[in-house]
């Protein structure tokens, strides 16, 4: 089995509303991936799917080879999963907590979370609800990573923590996933975070899939140019090639997966008479958002 | 792997502080309907106290009544409301456990606390009527307060699927469903009142015990929005 998680076609609405259009993705084995998109896009409603706390309306998953609603406890076991906001037991303290957890893991290995709690200025006993966002962070990153998972889904890692503590929570995974090859599915809306931690990138827009690629790929195949027209040019966007034309100030600007000449071409076909293109140096963030358009 | 002692141990740090008070406030509240007992049996004759059970209907520890309903209603607030904020339950089902055997664990650990609170309390009232009362009055004790518990039970279970509950039509229904159920459990004006409606009483309290599967089924199919 080369792929932990696989989607397939899935299809979801709350309602009328069709939240999901026709997703299909996989994350292969011992890869990173980045599940990244606009608030509302549908990345924690794949990520309810991925963890059976929704049924999708068409389309399946499956993860480690199994469907997702129907995981066996052997495949439960190899999962490390991360609720958005780092939600725990917050009336226990950190050595209740890790007792609690250890009788369901085999593989459960208390050095690896005590050397995490070791770092937080905290008392024995104190309760988690008495933490700071990022040592309850902390708290739950070890007890997930003293599973032993062989694929861990973080929803939202980044929710709440300084940038202290997101680069201690991105060194940890890093070495952790390093180690092993093990998969990993996150979320983030902290994008230049992510550049030297994911390998791959799923972009969303609007509950469509626009973008399944390496990171580098994206990174050096995503450009944006900008332009100036004396005609007035309403933005657009092409989900299938990933092309955007949006107005910024006094100019507009193109992005895509175009080289200057196809760039052209594209505004030719459009009807649009510009003068030369200027390449805009872009960083992850500002590919993102070039691709997923600004508010 | 014994995961009924973690979940037991779990529930058991949330709730033990609550299960105390509840024991002390409990227990000195039978405590208090025994020394009742015992000024009535110390400035009254035996025929007297016989005359008021029988023909009267004087059951010293009707005030009893409601008190077991109300501890397992704050046992099953506690136990879930706790899992239900920030969606907090989706822990217990990524456990390597199966949904609904973790579920059931948890409803098994509040039922345990709760007789835990209940049971020393009729048997307190149990053992010391039995100083001024004969053997028939005490099983006539357990029949009496028999419904009271089932009461007890059915209101932990009510909780639960109230809180479990999303939609708020379903919560409405669950509430009007549970007091009007439960309220039938408590007319208690004589001894033995449920005596042939204890098996009936038995058998529902049974079935609705498994009926927060339902709850928690919806809730991971993502129906109970």
């Amino acid at each position: 089995m080369n792929d932990v998680i696989t989607c397939e076609h899935l299809n979801h609405s709350y309602g009328t509303k069709q939240v999901l259009h026709d997703i299909s993705w996989s994350l292969p084995k011992g890869r990173i991936c980045g599940l990244l998109g606009r608030n509302g896009a549908g990345k924690t409603t794949t990520i309810n799917i991925l963890n059976s706390f929704l049924t999708p309306t068409s389309g399946r998953c499956l993860l480690l080879g199994e469907p997702s609603h129907a995981l066996s406890h052997k495949a439960k076991r190899q999962i490390g999963y991360l609720i958005e906001g780092h939600v725990q037991y917050s009336f226990m303290n950190v050595h209740q907590i890790e007792r609690f957890y250890s009788k369901f893991y085999e593989n459960w290995d208390p050095k690896i979370y005590f050397h995490l709690i070791s770092k937080l200025d905290i008392t024995p006993k104190q309760k988690i609800s008495t933490m700071s966002c990022g040592q309850r962070s902390q708290v739950a990153l070890g007890l997930i990573l003293a599973q032993d998972p062989s694929l861990i889904i973080f929803d939202d890692y980044s929710m709440g923590l300084d940038p202290g503590y997101r680069r201690l929570f991105i060194d940890v995974i890093k070495e952790y996933a390093a180690a092993d090859h093990r998969s990993i599915l996150l979320t983030s809306h902290i994008i230049q975070d992510l550049e030297n931690l994911i390998d791959d990138c799923i972009i969303y827009d609007k509950g469509h899939l626009i973008a399944n690629t390496s990171l580098s790929e994206f990174s050096e195949n995503y450009r944006s140019y900008s332009f100036t027209c004396p005609q007035t040019i309403e933005p657009s966007f092409d989900r299938t090639t990933g092309t955007r034309i949006e107005k910024l100030k006094d100019e507009y600007t193109i992005s895509g997966y175009l080289s200057v000449e196809e760039a052209n071409a594209v505004l030719n076909q459009k009807g649009i008479q510009t003068e030369a293109l200027k390449n805009i140096s872009m960083s992850l963030e500002d590919a993102f958002i070039a691709l997923t358009g600004k508010y | 792997m014994n995961y009924f002692k973690a979940i037991f141990y779990k529930e058991w740090v949330k709730l033990r502080i609550p299960v105390g008070i509840l024991l002390l406030a409990n227990l000195a509240f039978a405590l208090y309907l025994c020394i009742k007992l015992r000024y009535v049996g110390n400035f009254n004759e035996g025929e007297k106290i016989w005359s008021g059970w029988i023909f009267k209907a004087y059951l010293f520890y009707k005030p009893y009544t409601l008190l077991p309903l109300v501890s397992a209603m704050i046992i099953g607030f506690l136990q879930y409301n706790v899992e239900i904020q920030n969606k907090r339950i989706k822990l217990v089902f990524h456990l390597p456990v199966g949904e609904e055997k973790a579920i059931l664990q948890h409803q098994i650990v509040g039922l345990i606390l709760l007789c835990a609170i209940t049971l020393p309390c009729y048997l307190l009232i149990a053992i010391y009527s039995s100083f001024y009362l004969p053997k028939e009055f005490i099983v006539s004790l357990f029949y009496t307060a028999l419904p009271w518990f089932f009461a007890a039970i059915n209101g932990y279970i009510f909780t639960e699927l109230f809180l479990l509950e999303g939609n708020k039509l379903y919560k409405v229904f669950i509430a009007l469903l549970g007091f009007s159920f439960i309220r039938n459990l408590l007319y208690t004006e004589f001894y033995n009142t449920y005596l042939h409606l204890l098996w009936p009483i038995g058998i529902i309290t049974v079935a609705l015990f498994f009926t927060p599967l339902l709850a928690s089924y919806r809730f991971r199919k993502g129906l109970s929005q």
